[in-house]
């Protein structure tokens, strides 16, 4: 795993990408810094924090893009394999080492609260707190980066299935509050689940009738319950919808609040997509 | 050393590899000849682990490589078709992942870079670019990275495609003189070099062994015959009643101003031109040219590996065909 750590460190600092993404990060954040605390004279540094989740459109794509479908696409992945390592190495190593880039600006954003305290009364709790919380979210967008990664050999598609994915995340609020109105609206999303998880079976098992069979039941199941209990589909639906909105997590540290729920969700979506990624490199050795 | 059992390999409905059982030996070259799709680098990434196999098995020195896939990897040392090459990085600082990856201790580290750089020849370029870097070298510095950690096994996938011919010569000089310290497996799809390279040639064809043996066994085996062309003014009955009594296998096409070209292939070396000559004129049939010709190995190869042709020593893999059909 260290190997492929360092490797993975070197290569972004070998190229200027590793650069660019310090200095992308760091800009966004001063940006809102100044805005937000010395524009506007708030001295809640976890405000700027907020508004600066927005930096994760655009940098989790470009930053994951890379990670494993260069790999593929280099051929330089059978090295990797016919190594003495696991693939659980590979993917932790290549993880941790964009969790490093990822970490580099926001520990020389940590001196941001010191800075503003000098003009002002900080909560230096609250502000830490919210900067875990938003490394944290970073993390669980990179791991879900890198998954989508791990699927193609191209990094473009890797790049724009990114994009749409954190787009997908970061507005999933006001779809939640848009599906709300009807239960139709819920009954349709939820045969576009179905159809998604029948498609997925497919490729999984190459089975076609099976992958229809189950779909076939699935739906059965949705419209049945659509006619009996609506309400059920709306509520079973919302918290299906909440469940991918990663960024609403960050709302309590907004407040000041400590959420160890929140916490546990994005360190259990990191762990989950990791695993996902591990998968989806076996599924393509085992095929 | 290295036994393999059964292995297959489908893609959907497509198969591969197809039963394939061998053992290699330790401290020998062996080569692994084929034509272009017929499973050879399948079978290598099979071997050692970069994908894994529908069925059989592979042993590494008594480790599964599917099921101890670490302790089977260490022994390995592999350079696949296109060098797993990371061009950022400057020679010397990808031999030193490699070295990390393969778990070599820090003290080892760097006189083990010196080592492989020398023995593939690559110090002069080790601290320029990857990708500033010829073909030709690239391929050398793949070798290398295979060469890191000195691996009982050397698995080499088409190690001469790119190079130029000198590159070639030095390529090969290099292989027999790692075969004297580890056991090399190398593929190929000329003949010439695996049968000037490797103590021990397997044959494949379409995912099945279709031969396996040293070179000498092999071109036995191969019966290496002679044809002989004729050109002949005449009628093509009068032709065929006249070469009745000769052995061996008789073609005639119609050839330029009314001659028939005679085609007399025999199993064996035998030189039948004097028999043909005096069959022929006793008719009246008028001889306007004769040629006799031997078949050379590649030839044969050819005939094997694109004909139907199919060694004595490989019904057990024509057994295996009908099976799966």
């Amino acid at each position: 795993m260290k190997a492929v750590y360092n490797k993975e460190l070197k290569s972004f600092f070998t190229t200027p990408m590793g650069m660019i993404f310090i200095a992308f990060m760091l800009l966004v954040v001063g940006l809102y810094t100044w805005a937000i605390n010395f524009i506007q004279l708030m001295p809640n540094f976890e405000y700027a924090l907020y508004s600066a989740t927005l930096v994760y459109l655009f940098f989790i794509p470009v930053l994951t893009m890379r990670s494993i479908a260069e790999e593929k696409r280099n051929r330089t992945e059978q090295l990797l394999f016919s190594a003495p390592v696991t693939v659980a190495d590979i993917v932790l190593g290549k993880y941790f080492a964009m969790l490093t880039i990822l970490a580099i600006p926001l520990v020389i954003t940590a001196a941001y609260p010191l800075i503003i305290s000098m003009y002002g009364a900080v909560n230096f709790a609250s502000a830490y707190l919210m900067l875990f919380a938003f490394f944290l979210l970073g993390a669980a967008l990179t791991a879900i980066g890198m998954f989508i990664s791990s699927m193609t050999e191209n990094q473009l598609i890797a790049a724009v299935l990114s994009l749409a994915a954190m787009l997908m995340i970061y507005f999933m609020n006001s779809l939640i509050n848009m599906v709300n109105s009807s239960s139709i609206m819920a009954l349709s999303l939820f045969t576009v689940f179905v159809v998604v998880f029948a498609i997925v079976v497919y490729s999984m098992t190459n089975s076609k009738n099976l992958a229809v069979i189950l779909g076939f039941v699935l739906e059965i199941a949705v419209v049945v319950l659509y006619s009996m209990f609506p309400e059920m589909l709306i509520t079973g639906f919302d918290a299906m919808l909440s469940s991918f909105a990663l960024f609403n997590r960050l709302n309590n540290f907004y407040f000041g609040m400590l959420d160890l729920g929140a916490l546990a969700y994005y360190l259990s979506v990191c762990a989950l997509f990791v695993l996902f990624t591990v998968q989806s490199i076996e599924k393509r050795r085992w095929s | 050393m290295i036994e393999v059992k059964g292995l297959v390999k489908r893609y959907g409905s497509h198969t591969a590899v197809e039963n394939l059982s061998f053992t290699v030996e330790t401290g020998q070259v062996y080569g692994f000849l084929g034509p272009n799709g017929a499973g050879k680098s399948t079978t290598m990434n099979m071997i050692t682990g970069c994908i894994s196999a529908t069925e059989g098995q592979v042993l590494i020195d008594g480790h599964d490589i599917f099921e101890e896939p670490l302790l089977a990897k260490r022994q390995i040392g592999y350079l696949p078709e296109i060098p797993p090459l990371y061009t950022d990085f400057s020679v010397r600082e990808y031999l030193k992942f490699v070295c990390q990856l393969k778990g070599l201790k820090k003290a080892e580290i760097k006189p083990e870079i010196e080592r492989v750089l020398a023995k593939a020849d690559v110090a002069d370029v080790a601290d320029r670019l990857i990708k500033t870097l010829s073909k030709g070298y690239r391929q050398r510095v793949g070798l290398a990275q295979a060469l890191v950690g000195d691996p009982a096994i050397i698995i080499l996938d088409e190690p001469s495609i790119g190079l130029d011919p000198k590159q070639i010569i030095q390529m090969r000089e290099l292989i027999r003189s790692l075969g004297r310290e580890h056991t090399v497996i190398l593929s190929s799809h000329i003949l010439s070099e695996v049968s000037e390279v490797c103590d021990h040639i397997l044959i494949i064809k379409k995912g099945k062994l279709i031969g396996n043996g040293t070179p000498e066994e092999l071109a036995s085996q191969m019966q290496v015959g002679t044809t002989l062309t004729v050109e002949v003014m005449g009628d093509e009955a009068v032709i065929r009643e006249a070469l009745a009594g000769i052995e061996g296998e008789i073609k005639i096409s119609a050839g330029n101003q009314g001659a028939f070209v005679v085609e007399i292939t025999t199993a064996e070396q035998s030189d039948l031109r004097s028999q043909v000559s005096i069959a022929l004129s006793s008719k009246g049939l008028v001889i306007l040219s004769m040629n006799l010709a031997q078949a050379s190995l590649e030839d044969v190869f050819l005939e094997l590996t694109y004909g139907d042709a199919e060694l004595p020593a490989a019904e057990e893999s024509q057994e295996s065909e009908e099976d799966a059909q």
